[in-house]
């Protein structure tokens, strides 16, 4: 081992109470980074599964200029273009078309505007996690007809039970009315209030029948290959991009943050967050550092001056005193980044969040159990910046150790 | 640089030095000449302030003159920036300070090789030639023990082992045996003598002890900053 970094690690054993609380000083804020790497990843993810498996999937097809504000989404009249360019796609693992029309459910003296979803049973289920919040009754079936699933609060609302007939009076601009009788069969538990009131799906079949295209839909969803996060959106994006080539200008191509622009925006919105955190936490342990390290110039100005005296260069005392800063956020950095890391890697199989916070979850559209997720290249970022930090700490303290004059230094207490 | 006679190792010309704080000078040097010999075994004696430290620091290159020349070994001091005279230092001189000044997180082998280990000296000849000294010094024993648990004339003894293993030109020891008792102080004075003699090493002390300066070759008496008598002994 060289003199400089010999001398740095028995220097920090001189006061190892002060060495410590420095080195704690460095890796919490590692630690703390990477966990919230690690939920700030979660969250992300949550969003992010939350919006593509609920509604959007990675990238979605639609009518061209289909998304007017106050318009109902435009039919696809035939389909069969779009579905086409899904299928034997290498790049896509699941696809379903949808036929979204609205409605008038009524029951008894009652009703109440829905959105009635079209939709094929078993493709769907790839795709969407609507299947998973069935809580009375079963979901749609492949060969199903005249039959429905209907959110439990709407069935609460319009006093319906399992077994019961609705009846669903839609009213698409571009196909005028159309009328659905099913039974339902069952109820949806969704998370969200809103999804819960004013959804009913039924088999794509129906649908078309009671507006008497075929072929018709208003969307097809897709999901990508590969794709585990919203990390791997420049996938999603030069897959819809090739998608968007291949087919005519009669289609909007699109991916889940175009549909979806708020939860893209709120993703967005977490990671400066997330740095804004990171840095106070690192200019603390930067002082700390600093703090530190003039303490120990202070005490020793009596050695540094001997040692300068004996021949050694000012460049080499700098570099003892830098080493010092190196040593400490080294340990710190590969401590709290071992913690943190195993912390985060603990959790990726899920963190149960408390119970009480359950509707804050439903309001902003995670799951209340989170897989804490965090890159390579974060943690490394995380190690990294606080090594940077404490060497840009040891600046001033190691400046002023190599600018002392030796037989003034000699002369310290 | 100029180079000076082989024999010469340190040569002074009109050397002087004037302390400044705010607007006050002082004096502490006015026109030193000095010359001392390779192999020398001298020292400076005079009253406190007299300016033996200033002039012992001078010409170890950790100060700069107000005026005059230092050559040290051919190198013209005062010609030279902080990182040659640190060079100079390194390579050159050998230092013994009164409150002996080891590193306390090195041990006894590594304080003695600490210079040689800032020449870039490898560490099986950095270990041999310590050795060899600390023999010498009768401090061998020690090797491995951190200076705190030496006595101190044990860790002055290992002072001067740092300060001649290295083999500089010449070891600058400024009242090496103030801090030691009467027969401590005898036996170091002893030994840095048998280096003296046995390997040549040019020693030049500031001391007000009259044990060193009963065992020195030559006394060079200052007093107010002037030498006023260079005495030799045969």
């Amino acid at each position: 081992m060289g003199l400089v970094l010999r001398l740095a690690f028995r220097n920090l054993w001189r006061n190892p109470r002060r060495s410590a609380l420095t080195l704690l000083a460095v890796m919490v804020p590692v630690l703390l980074l990477n966990l919230m790497w690690g939920f700030t990843g979660a969250f992300e993810r949550s969003l992010f599964d939350n919006t593509v498996r609920l509604e959007t999937g990675h990238l979605q097809i639609h009518e061209a200029d289909y998304n007017v504000v106050g318009q109902t989404i435009p039919l696809i009249r035939d389909v069969r273009p779009a579905v086409d360019a899904l299928q034997n796609n290498p790049d896509i693992a699941h696809y379903t078309a949808r036929l979204e029309l609205p409605a008038l459910a009524a029951a008894d003296q009652r009703s109440k505007g829905v959105l009635v979803q079209g939709v094929e049973p078993k493709e769907s289920q790839s795709i969407s996690l609507m299947s998973r919040w069935i809580g009375d009754g079963r979901y749609l079936q492949a060969g199903d007809a005249d039959v429905a699933v209907v959110g439990a609060a709407l069935m609460d609302e319009l006093g319906l039970s399992l077994g019961d007939r609705l009846i669903l009076l839609s009213s698409h601009p571009e196909t005028g009315t159309g009328v659905l009788t099913p039974t339902i069969v069952g109820a949806l538990d969704a998370p969200s209030q809103q999804l819960s009131q004013g959804i009913v799906q039924v088999p794509l079949a129906d649908a078309r029948e009671a507006i008497d295209f075929p072929h018709g839909a208003t969307t097809v969803a897709a999901l990508v290959t590969n794709v585990t996060g919203p990390w791997d959106s420049p996938r999603i994006q030069d897959v819809t991009d090739r998608i968007r080539q291949s087919m005519s200008d009669d289609f909007a191509v699109e991916t889940w943050r175009q549909v979806a622009p708020q939860t893209a925006g709120m993703l967005e919105v977490l990671q400066p967050i997330n740095l804004g955190f990171m840095a106070i936490f690192f200019v603390l342990a930067g002082l700390v550092v600093l703090n530190t390290l003039f303490l120990n110039v202070h005490e020793r100005t009596n050695e540094l001056g001997v040692v300068m005296a004996l021949g050694t260069k000012r460049r080499r005392v700098l570099a003892m005193i830098t080493s010092e800063a190196i040593v400490i956020a080294l340990v710190g950095a590969i401590v709290g980044s071992a913690l943190g890391g195993g912390l985060v890697w603990h959790w990726s199989d899920g963190l149960v969040m408390p119970a009480i916070y359950k509707d804050v979850y439903e309001q902003i559209g995670i799951q209340p159990v989170l897989n804490l997720h965090m890159t390579v290249g974060q943690g490394a970022i995380s190690a990294l910046a606080m090594l940077a930090i404490a060497v840009a700490a040891s600046w001033l303290p190691a400046r002023s150790a190599a600018a002392l004059d030796p037989v003034e230094a000699m002369r310290a207490a | 640089m100029n180079r000076t006679n082989d024999d010469v190792v340190v040569r002074t010309e009109e050397l002087a030095k004037t302390y400044r704080s705010d607007s006050v000078e002082t004096p502490a040097l006015r026109g030193v000449d000095l010359a001392l010999d390779r192999g020398e075994f001298a020292a400076m004696a005079g009253p406190s302030g007299s300016g033996k430290s200033t002039l012992l620091h001078l010409i170890g290159g950790l100060l700069s003159p107000s005026s005059g020349a230092i050559w040290l070994n051919g190198h013209r001091l005062n010609e030279l920036d902080a990182n040659e005279l640190a060079e100079v230092r390194l390579r050159e001189i050998g230092f013994v300070f009164q409150a002996y000044n080891l590193i306390p997180v090195l041990t006894v082998m590594e304080n003695a090789a600490f210079v040689m280990e800032l020449q870039g000296i490898s560490s099986k000849e950095r270990r041999q030639r310590s050795m060899e000294v600390l023999q010498t010094l009768g401090v061998d024993g020690f090797a491995d023990r951190f200076p705190n648990k030496l006595s101190g004339g044990q860790q002055q003894r290992v002072a001067v082992a740092r300060a001649v293993a290295s083999g500089p030109s010449l070891v600058l020891a400024d009242e090496p045996t103030a801090n030691l008792d009467s027969e401590t102080g005898h036996n170091l004075i002893e030994l840095m003598r048998e280096l003296n003699r046995e390997r040549g090493v040019t020693f030049l002390f500031a001391t007000h002890d009259d044990r060193l300066l009963g065992s020195v070759d030559r006394v060079v008496h200052l007093e107010d900053g002037q030498i006023t008598r260079d005495e030799r002994r045969t």
